[in-house]
């Protein structure tokens, strides 16, 4: 057949610093032309396994080789990052780092820059493919005035006007919101399909990516590949739930509310999949959930208006949060949802307004001990050693004694799945772990509100799951008031009561969470997406707010 | 939140030195402040000092810090003149050889014609310096200044050192800002409002060591992200934010050019005695 | 073709050091006297020296320098950037005897070279390099360049040789921490 363009043969690495192999017997054949998804748990080895086709292994990245990597016919051990980077174009994970041009159209230039491409086309290109991105207004932005989002796009309009036949994306939604996710995607094919580009991406927005043809996906576990099956050998098997990843909502439901699957083909799209089988599914009328009474206000918010620069952006006329209250803070990127929670924990002075926190405190430092924050980028929230002392910081700077301190961040750890690695330092762990850990040193502090900035970006479902239930925990115990901010729809519904939309600086809706996201117009107007659950409840003419509660009621009792 | 301690532009507005290609610059500041450092000779220091004056003013902007540097910098040489003369009341004296008297405290404090202009140019050398700084580092961004650092043929590396490193200066500040906010959070004071000064100078020197560790990982990221984009792989480069020569640029670096030879010229001269070591009239 | 990966690497390097070193140098210091601060900045030159080498961190002294007056606009007063070259030349030559930083090697006879060559390094490029820049440049009086540069010898000294060996000391416990790591 084809002849493979990337070829593992009984490949493994171990970084240097490490006492174990990261990558462990990897055999894999990438072909011309494949798109491929990369699915597997944070810490797995998937940017890793990314690392080995780019280069940065064994270029930048040290470590000991075994086994054989061919990339388009050459060893990656003899190949230099240059060869390569002619070949294959890469869009890191932490897209920060990722961005060394002075404003959007000097990054996504850059590639041009080194090429010595004359001004006058490199021009016109950057201005094509920023186009693509939908990013053309912002070209003359500076990368730490974007959004998370905005920075995602621009790095991936970084690479696409390359000749260069493999693409490489890691996580390349991950700060996506829904609907700039499915153009992403679109946008991703397009480049598979019209210019014939090989496609590899690492996500952990398994539905999002199957919006769109993939060819083949492969599951890693552990720094193992334990499957490479097409998409719906996949699906139809139970290897997703065994190895901790979430799938398909719709099928999700299927399997485990409606009886199971009685197809194996065509399971990417759920328009494709027969439904009458399921036709006599009837859901049981749950009872109104007792929804808690809540009444003491721990923080208000009165005419708040903020700006960054001289334009008009953050203006909130009035905004109150209970005691005990689960909030969802949605909208689409650049919207201002980063701000509000840098507002709200007293980061950002506000220019006009007044904020009311519950005790009155007055500093950052104090505002924290009643609201804990975990900020959107992980690495600017971590500052120690080694993993046991980041989280121990804030206890030990309150004068926790040593055992409360050893037994609360212990337990922490374990719950964001950390503990392991107590020792390690922070600079080898994965994203995702990173991403954790900022969560866990939050969580350690039990304040009586947390702002929690997509907490699951990132995220395999397992260690999301575990993390959320924690903090429904903490909700449910001690009336701590919970706002997190997502782009997953789904997770805003199981783990939220309330809905706040925000759209150009405004709170544009403010509702329980189950109308916000059954709204069409508020959904369409803030780049919103209604949850595949939704959709197979309304095939299947039930009641969508049952239907929902009920899934999500059978997957809880399942993970316990 | 702001980064308004630093003066660095990102986007420059359409006066006559802001619409310069990089290279012209470039050029200029260099010959302009070579020529300034060369000479101390007022004939050649006041017209360098007032055109330069002139550049700034037309560069200048409302920026509280540009008041306070300018004041300060007037303010610290003036100490410095008052030092000077208490220690050798008759420097122009001695670098001119002629002896003008014009003023006497006592025997040893006299004040003499020479060493008033070695005053006067001492202190348009030094204002003409911060006045050429200034202008260019107003007119400038770090884009610019590095295609404009390679455009006079320096290996375009080390033109990515001194760019880079300016446009990551922003970043190490919020990085430092960042650090300090995680940290508040986490319970140490640092608000000037609770907090005395000496417990926020220790305070401070404790995020000076994350500062340093997020930074240093940084390098290996962003040497990564520019690998993985070619850089380097090439002799030569291009520059998104290059501009065309037109005339002006090419006579502005006549000019360049012209002060350049005049610096050499003077600097030969010098060196063989022939000009004064100080020009009085 | 490793060897180029070291170079896009020491660029990233001396840029970053570079910017620190001006951030430093403006904002975690205090003027003591003309051109002259008790500044932490000198402990930048002395880590990308004990990790990339002299060469950079000599590098990182002038541009940073450089950048330092730049953003702060002081002015450009290149009889102190050729001093801070050579300072930082001299201060970041950790591992020509024998400093390995990421391997976690730094002990109390380095601290004791270190410590020498630092104050003669601050000598050298301070007592003689930058005196002897002021005076063809500016044509200043020598006993006050003197006497300024006393100051800078003294002030650079004391940092460096405290905060510098505190650094030093600390992260190569921490990179020694760093190795074999295994989850337990
Ligand atoms: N530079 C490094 N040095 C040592 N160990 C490392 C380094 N980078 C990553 N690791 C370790 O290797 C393992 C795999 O990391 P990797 O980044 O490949 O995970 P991942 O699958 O991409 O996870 P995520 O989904 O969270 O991004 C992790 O346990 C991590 O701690
Ligand atoms: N420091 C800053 N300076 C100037 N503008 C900024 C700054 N930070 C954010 N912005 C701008 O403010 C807007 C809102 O940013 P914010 O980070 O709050 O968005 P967000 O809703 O969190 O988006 P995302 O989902 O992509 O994270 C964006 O358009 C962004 O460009
Ligand atoms: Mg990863
Ligand atoms: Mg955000």
């Amino acid at each position: 057949m084809k002849k493979p363009i990337i070829s593992f043969k009984n490949f493994s690495f171990k970084y240097h610093k490490q006492q174990k192999e990261t990558l462990k017997n990897i055999n894999l054949d990438i072909f011309q032309g494949e798109k491929l998804l990369i699915l597997g748990a944070s810490g797995s080895g998937k940017s890793t396994l990314g690392y080995c086709i780019n280069g940065l292994i064994p270029n930048q990245y040290h470590g000991s080789i075994s086994g054989e990597c061919l990339i388009n016919g050459k060893s990656l051990i003899k190949s230099s990052i240059f060869e390569l980077s002619k070949i294959v174009g890469t869009v890191l994970q932490d897209s920060d780092a990722q961005f060394v041009g002075l404003s959007v159209a000097e990054d996504i230039a850059f590639a041009l820059e080194n090429k010595n491409m004359p001004r006058l086309e490199m021009k016109m290109l950057v201005k094509q493919t920023a186009e693509k991105v939908k990013i053309a207004e912002k070209l003359n932005i500076l990368p730490h005035s974007l959004s998370g989002g905005q920075k995602q796009r621009a790095s991936v309009a970084g690479i696409l006007h390359e000749n260069i036949d493999i693409l490489l994306l890691d996580e390349p939604l991950a700060a996506l919101d829904p609907v700039m996710g499915k153009e992403m995607i679109e946008l991703i094919d397009e480049l598979n399909q019209v210019d014939n580009k090989t496609v590899v991406i690492i996500e952990h927005r398994l539905e999002d990516v199957l919006h769109r043809h993939i060819d083949r996906i492969v599951l890693m576990d552990k720094g193992e590949i334990v499957a490479v099956k097409t998409p719906d050998d996949l699906l139809s098997s139970d290897l997703l739930t065994k190895y901790g990843i979430r799938e398909p909502l719709y099928l999700s439901a299927i399997k485990k509310m409606l009886g199971g699957l009685k197809q194996k083909n065509d399971l990417t799209n759920l328009e494709k999949i027969d439904l009458t089988p399921f036709k006599d599914y009837k859901v049981t009328n749950l009872p109104l959930n007792s929804t808690k009474n809540h009444s003491e206000v721990i923080i208000s918010l009165k005419d708040v208006k903020f700006s960054y620069d001289n334009n008009e952006f953050i203006d909130i006329k009035n905004l109150n949060i209970r005691k005990g209250e689960r909030i969802a803070l949605l909208g689409e990127n650049g919207s201002g949802k980063s701000t509000i929670a840098k507002i709200l924990t007293g980061i950002i002075k506000i220019d006009k307004g007044e904020i009311f926190r519950i005790n009155n405190p007055e500093t950052i430092q104090e505002i924290a001990k009643v609201i804990g924050y975990v900020m959107q980028n992980p690495n600017q929230m971590l500052v120690s050693d080694n993993i046991f002392d980041e989280v121990a910081l804030a206890l030990r700077l309150r004068n926790y004694s040593i055992e409360d301190i050893n037994e609360r961040v212990n337990n922490v750890l374990k719950i964001t799945g950390l503990y392991s690695m107590r020792n390690w330092p922070i600079s080898v762990l994965s994203y995702g772990q990173k991403k954790r850990l900022s969560v866990a040193v939050c969580l350690a502090l039990n304040p009586q509100c947390l702002i929690l900035d997509e907490p699951t970006a990132g995220q395999d479902y397992r260690h999301y799951r575990e993390m959320m239930e924690f903090i429904a925990l903490l909700n449910k115990k001690y009336d701590i008031t919970t706002i997190f901010i997502t782009h997953d729809m789904h997770l805003a519904l199981e783990y939220s009561d309330r809905a706040l939309v925000v759209k150009n600086g405004k709170i544009v809706a403010d509702k329980d969470s189950e109308s916000i996201l059954s709204d069409e117009k508020i959904l369409n107007l803030s780049s919103l997406k209604k949850t595949s659950i939704f959709d197979l409840s309304e095939k299947l003419n039930l009641n969508n707010s049952n239907f929902i509660k009920e899934f999500i009621e059978k997957e809880r009792r399942i993970n316990e | 939140m702001n980064d308004a301690k630093f003066i660095i532009r990102y986007s420059l507005g359409d006066s006559f030195l802001e619409k310069l290609a990089g290279k012209t610059k470039v050029l200029l500041f260099f010959s302009s402040i070579i020529l300034m450092m060369a000479s101390f000779d007022l004939r050649i220091i006041l017209p360098l000092f007032i055109l330069n004056f002139l550049f700034f003013k037309s560069v200048y902007q409302e920026i509280k810090i540009l008041k306070f540097i300018i004041i300060f910098t007037l303010v610290m040489n003036i100490l410095n003149f008052i030092l000077f003369y208490l220690v050798n009341p008759t420097t122009g004296t001695e670098l001119s050889q002629t002896f003008t008297l014009l003023f006497k405290f006592n025997d040893y404090y006299v004040i003499t014609y020479e060493t008033v202009i070695y005053f006067i140019t001492r202190i348009f050398k030094i204002i003409g310096t911060l006045m050429i700084s200034l202008w260019f580092i107003l007119s400038i961004t770090p884009s610019e200044l590095a295609s404009g650092i390679y455009g006079c043929k320096i290996p375009y590396k080390y033109a990515t050192m001194v760019s880079l490193g300016l446009r990551y200066i922003p970043d190490i500040y919020r990085d430092f800002n960042a650090i300090k906010e995680s940290m508040q959070m986490r319970g140490i004071e640092l608000d000037p409002k609770k907090a005395s000064l000496f417990k926020r100078i220790i305070a401070n020197t404790k995020i000076l060591i994350p500062l340093l560790l997020v930074s240093f990982e940084r390098i290996e990221l962003i040497a990564s992200a520019m690998d993985l984009r070619g850089y380097g792989q090439l002799d030569e480069r291009s520059y998104y934010s290059d501009k065309d020569l037109t005339k002006t640029d090419q006579k502005v670096i006549y000019f360049a050019y012209f002060q350049l030879l005049c610096a050499v010229v003077y600097i030969v001269l010098n060196m063989f005695n022939v000009v004064p070591k100080l020009w009085v009239l | 073709m490793k060897n180029n990966k070291n170079i896009t690497q020491q660029i990233v390097a001396i840029a970053i050091g570079s910017a620190l070193f001006a951030v430093l140098m403006n904002y975690g210091g205090i003027s003591i006297y003309t051109n002259t601060k008790l500044t932490t900045a000198y402990i930048i030159p002395v880590i990308i020296g004990a990790f990339f080498g002299p060469i950079p961190a000599a590098l990182v002294g002038f541009i940073g320098n450089f950048l330092a007056d730049t953003i702060g606009g002081w002015g450009y007063w290149f009889d102190w950037s050729f001093g801070n070259l050579f300072c930082a030349l001299f201060i970041g030559s950790l591992n020509l005897y024998g400093v390995r930083i990421r391997e976690g090697i730094y002990n109390i006879k380095h601290a004791i070279i270190f410590s020498i060559i630092a104050v003669l390094g601050n000598a050298v490029s301070f007592g003689l390099i930058t005196p002897f820049f002021t005076k063809i440049i500016h044509g200043g009086e020598l006993v006050i360049t003197l006497a300024q540069a006393q100051v800078a010898v003294l002030s650079n000294s004391v940092v460096i040789l405290i905060v510098g060996n505190i650094v030093l000391f600390a992260l190569a416990r921490r990179y020694k921490k760093q190795n074999n790591l295994v989850e337990e």
